[in-house]
């Protein structure tokens, strides 16, 4: 999916400057379209980051740690970002009543369908975090 | 209330929670418990700082580079800084340097760029007899290049939250670019002279021409790119798709190396990379909103100033600063955190803001060199097959010499702002 809409992404603002300068009448959506695009790819893609433990963090200190506290750090990091994927989930749930509402400027759709990504992808992120917290949880029980 | 978020953020960070969640989840502490601020503000906040346009030109430069890397690109780059550079002591160092040039060009990301060079350049002078430790570093300092010629992702988010032109960073750039990398070829000529490593190769007009000519459409990229902002025919967003289209077009079919089923890993591979800068700015602009509601900024820019109103002594403070700033916190985050901070801080001594772009993306630049966060040093140093605290041994010299670049793009504004000006009124 996120091939798919980065694809898109590059045909739709490609084809923003070859109408403007190719066939001189400005496309009025594809600056707009492109945004929600980026938006999409951009929380997606921080869900599949978070997934393959690509996110920067700092780890000068806690690499010195033993493992057995390594492993309880570890837990507590994915528990506070469980907590604060919830908020961004429950917010995004919140929102969307409200902003459905509202209809884009130049596109035709409620702007709902831009705000989804933002409950869809803390969803995903809480979901690959679980995963992550039983499989060592598991593999902890069998050593 | 202003200790508690900052201690909160500071475990966040010291218990390797990354950055972009430590910074949203501090931030989300303070503003549910502190604030009462609704949960749709939140999502508002992270929604709104990526649906920007000129911000799209992040994932388009991703992706430009990395099929270029995969294009065949690269490696004909090299083969031209080999024929040009090749004959001078210690050719091979030199070669990593003009060839990160070059790349830098086309990539707006030094990770990118190190990688790409480091990967072919490495494992050569190894093979040569370099020392790794000083392979590491000439590659690491040289790929750091990447962000300060354009086109440059720094830049391109510099320019959004001061909204200054990204056309005119890109052309300031330039300059400071070019500086910091004949420079380091001066300090790389100085250290093989003493070590001994002699030169590649005798210098041959006829080989330069051959291999300028393999290597002449990729070359053209960095002139489509620079020419069209330039000209003032493309905003940066429009050059990195134009760049993105070329890159795709020259890989299929001037080249052939790209293949079809290569793709997917690609598209994969820059949607990842984009979407973690881009992560790290949806939850740096609501850390950025807690400060603005608390007027941190304010507040330190009054330290700022009640230390000393000598705009010279101000500027060495603030370089300081930038410099400390990117050694531990990483390039976007320490952007988005600082430039508001310091763009008023700047105005107010009468510092071009171009020049003040340019400036921080070299400070940046440096941080990018120097653990922890250091991260073209991490990737040299992963390639050369040695450890962290070797590596960043070897990178002193260098470091000092970039530190000295850093004075001179400082306070000598002609650098940076000479080539704009020719380009760009008012």
């Amino acid at each position: 999916m996120l091939i798919f809409i980065l694809s898109v992404m590059v045909v739709v603002t490609s084809a923003g400057v070859f109408w403007r300068y190719g066939l001189n009448s400005a496309l009025s959506w594809s600056e707009e379209l492109g945004c929600y695009l980026l938006v999409w790819v951009s929380f997606l893609g921080a869900a599949l980051a978070t997934s393959r433990g690509s996110h920067i963090g700092i780890a000068l200190v806690f690499d010195r740690l033993p493992l057995k506290i390594q492993f309880w750090i570890m837990v507590i990091v994915d528990m506070i970002i469980i907590f604060f994927m919830s908020s961004i989930f429950a917010g995004g749930i919140k929102i969307l009543p409200s902003i459905h509402a509202r209809t884009a400027t130049t596109l035709p759709i409620p702007m709902s369908i831009p705000y989804l990504v933002m409950p869809f992808s803390a969803g995903v992120i809480i979901f690959y975090i679980l995963v992550r917290l039983i499989t060592g949880f598991k593999k902890r029980n069998d050593q | 209330m202003n200790y508690m978020f900052f201690t909160l953020l500071f475990i966040f960070f010291i218990i390797r929670m990354p950055i972009a969640f430590a910074m949203g989840a501090s931030a989300a502490v303070a503003m549910l418990f502190f604030y009462d601020v609704p949960l749709q503000v939140l999502v508002q906040l992270m929604f709104a700082s990526n649906e920007s346009f000129p911000l799209l030109a992040v994932p388009f430069f991703m992706l430009a580079g990395s099929l270029m890397e995969y294009g065949g690109i690269s490696r004909r780059i090299v083969n031209f800084a080999s024929a040009s550079v090749g004959f001078i002591h210690g050719g091979l160092a030199h070669v990593t340097v003009l060839a990160s040039m070059f790349f830098a060009g086309i990539s707006g990301a030094a990770a990118a760029d190190t990688a790409a060079v480091g990967t072919l350049m490495i494992p050569e002078m190894k093979k040569r007899g370099y020392d790794p430790g000083f392979a590491s570093a000439v590659t690491a300092s040289a790929g750091s290049i990447g962000v300060i010629i354009p086109p440059s992702i720094p830049m391109v988010i510099y320019g959004v939250i001061s909204s200054t032109s990204i056309g005119a960073l890109f052309l300031g750039g330039i300059g400071a670019g070019l500086l910091v990398g004949f420079s380091l070829m001066a300090a790389a000529y100085f250290i093989s002279r003493k070590k001994g490593y002699l030169p590649e190769s005798k210098f041959s007009m006829g080989l330069i021409v051959k291999s300028f000519k393999e290597a002449g459409w990729a070359l053209g990229m960095p002139f489509i790119i620079i020419g069209g902002i330039m000209s003032g025919i493309f905003t940066a967003t429009e050059s990195a798709v134009i760049a993105t289209d070329y890159a795709l077009i020259v890989g299929f079919f001037v080249y052939k190396e790209l293949k079809i089923r290569d793709l997917p890993e690609i598209f994969i591979k820059a949607a990842i990379t984009s979407s973690i800068v881009m992560f790290i700015i949806a939850n740096a602009s609501v850390f950025g909103w807690v400060l603005a509601f608390q007027q941190i900024p304010q507040l330190i820019a009054g330290w700022f100033i009640a230390l000393t109103d000598n705009p010279v002594v101000l500027l060495l403070i603030i370089n300081l600063l930038l410099l400390l700033i990117g050694t531990f916190i990483e390039t976007a985050s320490a952007l988005i955190i600082f430039v508001p901070l310091l763009v008023p801080l700047i105005s107010h001594l009468g510092i071009d803001p171009i020049q003040f772009g340019v400036l921080m993306v070299l400070n940046l630049a440096i941080g990018m060199l120097t653990p922890p966060m250091g991260i073209c040093t991490i990737i040299s140093c992963s390639i050369a097959g040695i450890t962290m605290e070797k590596g960043a041994r070897a990178i002193l010299p260098f470091l000092l010499v970039m530190v000295i670049d850093l004075l001179i793009v400082a306070f000598v504004p002609f650098v940076t702002t000479y080539i704009p000006g020719l380009f760009m009124q008012g």
